[in-house]
């Protein structure tokens, strides 16, 4: 059994790679080196094989590509890829949670316009989102939403039921690609009511508008920037069914705990290698879910 | 849920205990097990809807662009993927699953889950490195050998080992067409409309076909690899074992039923060993690959042709018409 972690940026390799050191450190572990990022040990007629990618960049073309450039180069393929990483959460409650990717929204193609002043253009810019890629519109237009990236895994629909053996909770993303500190916004209104689809006037909108609207179904809402880049390369690579995000809310959308505390303490490394514990719990059920009981 | 709260639930050095400990332990309670092969199970259809089309690509949507008269409201028609692609992602997931059950004890799950279990467990241990496979030969053997019992067990209207590896299992028997209906009016709300429905059926029986023919190739490349191990046992003798040497392969177009009465007339053909029946997907064709003992002569797969009504497609595009 083959499993790759990812990561994104410095505290979240960290994390990642104080599990590997400590999983192969203390006598006595059946865990070896296999080079820098990588571990092994032996199971009973298994080997297990543990290794870390860390990526140090960010965003969804970047996590995509190294989906990608990791199953065009691995032979035998990696049995599970899980994605490790932090995420704002939208309900400041959330903070501190860590959640299972089940479907992630694209929030991201818009439009950036200067702000004009009665004609003079004085260095403000708008950025907006069109919502024809969001929600289907009245009238109809040439572009369809964009269809979420969904996690089998995660949402009952997989070979194994993440959830369901970890018992750690699923949330849904928005994926964009800048980090957002806005608000939710008030979520706009639909001009003709379902079914099939509410359908909305043809609108730009903010940040703020396209969250609430996302943010209107139910369950938990998460903001990063990676997720719907992975969905969608696992389905272009035909690997959906092995790919597992795992999120720690680290952050509020307007309250970044990336910041130092006046303390010292990195709030966003703190939770992070907190959460290893919670990665580890994950990665000890995909190889063997009977450990643990 | 809280990080802190999970933790205490499950301490980090527990977890790395776990991690970390010598080797399999006691085995997980059976209502566990029984969970996973469920999840397999219940998930089939999915993962075949999954297999079933290619990835979502926006040039599907600029192609409704350059049809401005009439906006697409509804979802757009996707092509279905080749059958034997498919049915290999199918078992691929397969396997995925195998990978998760192969350490656990299967023994004391029900036989439905026993039977779906040790089948996952052998598609995965198959399709793994074969170095990796020859370290788990005994399992592999005793797991082939349920397996290959289990299918005899399977009837009408049951299920073990799901809606989808159990008609692949018993293609090599037959399978029912209500089974193959109910299986196309599952997979049909993954498709837009009526073109890619029109095609279900056909592409499910394909798929079923081309999913028998890996799963059969699978457990006997892994008991090949076996039995190269053992004692060579005593050569078959001239009478018992002749082989079929000569291949030809044929595209057929025409109605289901003037295709199964072509292949019915040269089935009968004294030289004509097998048949094997849709190799390769190609719409509205029935591709077919005929071992014989000696060629046979093109004239007479014509007149069969002509007496079936069917007529054969050459491979350069024209078409051999019956009559």
């Amino acid at each position: 059994m083959r499993i790759g972690v990812v990561s994104f940026n410095e505290n979240e390799a960290f994390a990642v790679d104080s599990l590997l050191s400590d999983l192969a450190s203390g006598a006595p572990s059946p865990w070896r080196r296999e080079g820098p990022q990588a571990i092994a040990r032996d199971y009973g007629t298994d080997t297990w094989r543990l290794e870390h990618f860390s990526l140090l960049a960010q965003g969804n073309v970047v996590a995509a590509a190294a989906l990608a450039a990791q199953f065009a180069a691995t032979n035998p393929k990696l049995n599970f890829v899980v994605f490790y990483g932090c995420a704002g959460a939208v309900e400041p409650l959330d903070v501190g949670e860590v959640f299972l990717v089940q479907r992630a929204h694209y929030v991201s193609l818009g439009k950036v316009a200067p702000i004009e002043t009665e004609g003079d253009w004085e260095g403000g810019e708008l950025v907006t989102l069109k919502n024809k890629w969001l929600c289907h519109l009245l009238p109809p237009v040439d572009a369809e939403p964009l269809a979420p990236g969904v996690f089998p895994l995660c949402s009952k629909s997989g070979p194994v039921d993440v959830p369901a053996i970890t018992g750690l909770p699923t949330a849904r993303v928005a994926a964009t690609d800048k980090v957002v500190t806005v608000p939710l916004g008030v979520a706009p209104e639909a001009e003709e009511p379902g079914p099939p689809h509410d359908l909305y006037e043809k609108k730009e909108w903010t940040y703020g508008e396209a969250l609430a609207f996302v943010a209107a179904t139910a369950g938990p809402l998460m903001v990063e920037m990676e997720s719907f880049g992975i969905a969608r390369v696992a389905e272009a690579l035909d690997i959906l069914d092995r790919v597992v995000v795992l999120r720690v809310t680290t952050d509020t959308l307007v309250d970044h705990n990336r910041t130092v505390t006046p303390t010292g303490e990195d709030r966003q490394r703190e939770l992070l290698l907190q959460a290893r514990g919670v990665l580890g719990f994950l990665l000890a059920k995909l190889y063997e879910p009977g450990l643990l009981q | 849920m809280r990080i802190d709260a999970f933790l205490v639930q499950h301490p980090e050095a527990e977890t790395l205990a776990a991690l970390k400990s010598p080797g399999p332990g006691a085995p997980p309670p059976a209502p566990d097990v029984a969970r996973l092969i469920s999840q397999q199970r219940d998930s089939q259809m999915q993962t075949l809807a999954r297999a079933m089309v290619g990835p979502r690509l926006e040039g599907d949507f600029a192609e409704a662009a350059a049809d401005r008269e009439r906006p697409r409201r509804e979802p757009r028609p996707r092509k279905l993927r080749d059958p034997r692609k498919a049915s290999g992602l199918f078992l691929a997931t397969c396997a995925q699953a195998g990978a998760v059950l192969r350490s656990l004890d299967l023994s004391d799950v029900d036989d439905a889950d026993r039977a779906l279990g040790s089948l996952l467990v052998l598609v995965s241990l198959a399709i793994e490195a074969p170095r990796e496979r020859q370290e788990h030969r005994s399992r592999w053997r005793e797991v082939a050998a349920e397996a290959e019992q289990l299918r005899a067990m399977v009837g009408f209207g049951r299920t073990p080992f799901g809606a989808v590896l159990t008609p692949m299992l018993l293609e090599a028997l037959s399978y029912g067409e209500m089974m193959v209906g109910w299986m196309v009016g599952e997979l049909s709300g993954g498709l837009g409309d009526e073109t890619g429905r029109r095609n279900l059926e056909r592409w499910t029986r394909r798929t079923i076909r081309e999913g028998a023919a890996r799963l059969e190739e699978l457990s006997a490349s892994a008991l090949e690899r076996i039995e190269e191990e053992e004692p060579a046992s005593a050569p078959e003798t001239e009478e018992s074992y002749r082989p079929a040497r000569e291949s030809l392969e044929l595209s057929l177009a025409g109605e289901r039923t003037a295709v199964d009465r072509f292949l019915n007339l040269v089935e009968k053909e004294l030289e004509v060993a097998r048949i094997e029946r849709d190799i390769r997907w190609e719409p509205e064709l029935t591709t077919v690959r005929i071992w014989s003992y000696v060629p046979l002569p093109r004239k007479r797969l014509i007149r069969l042709a002509s007496e079936a009504g069917v007529a054969i497609v050459e491979r350069g595009g024209g078409t051999t018409l019956p009559g």
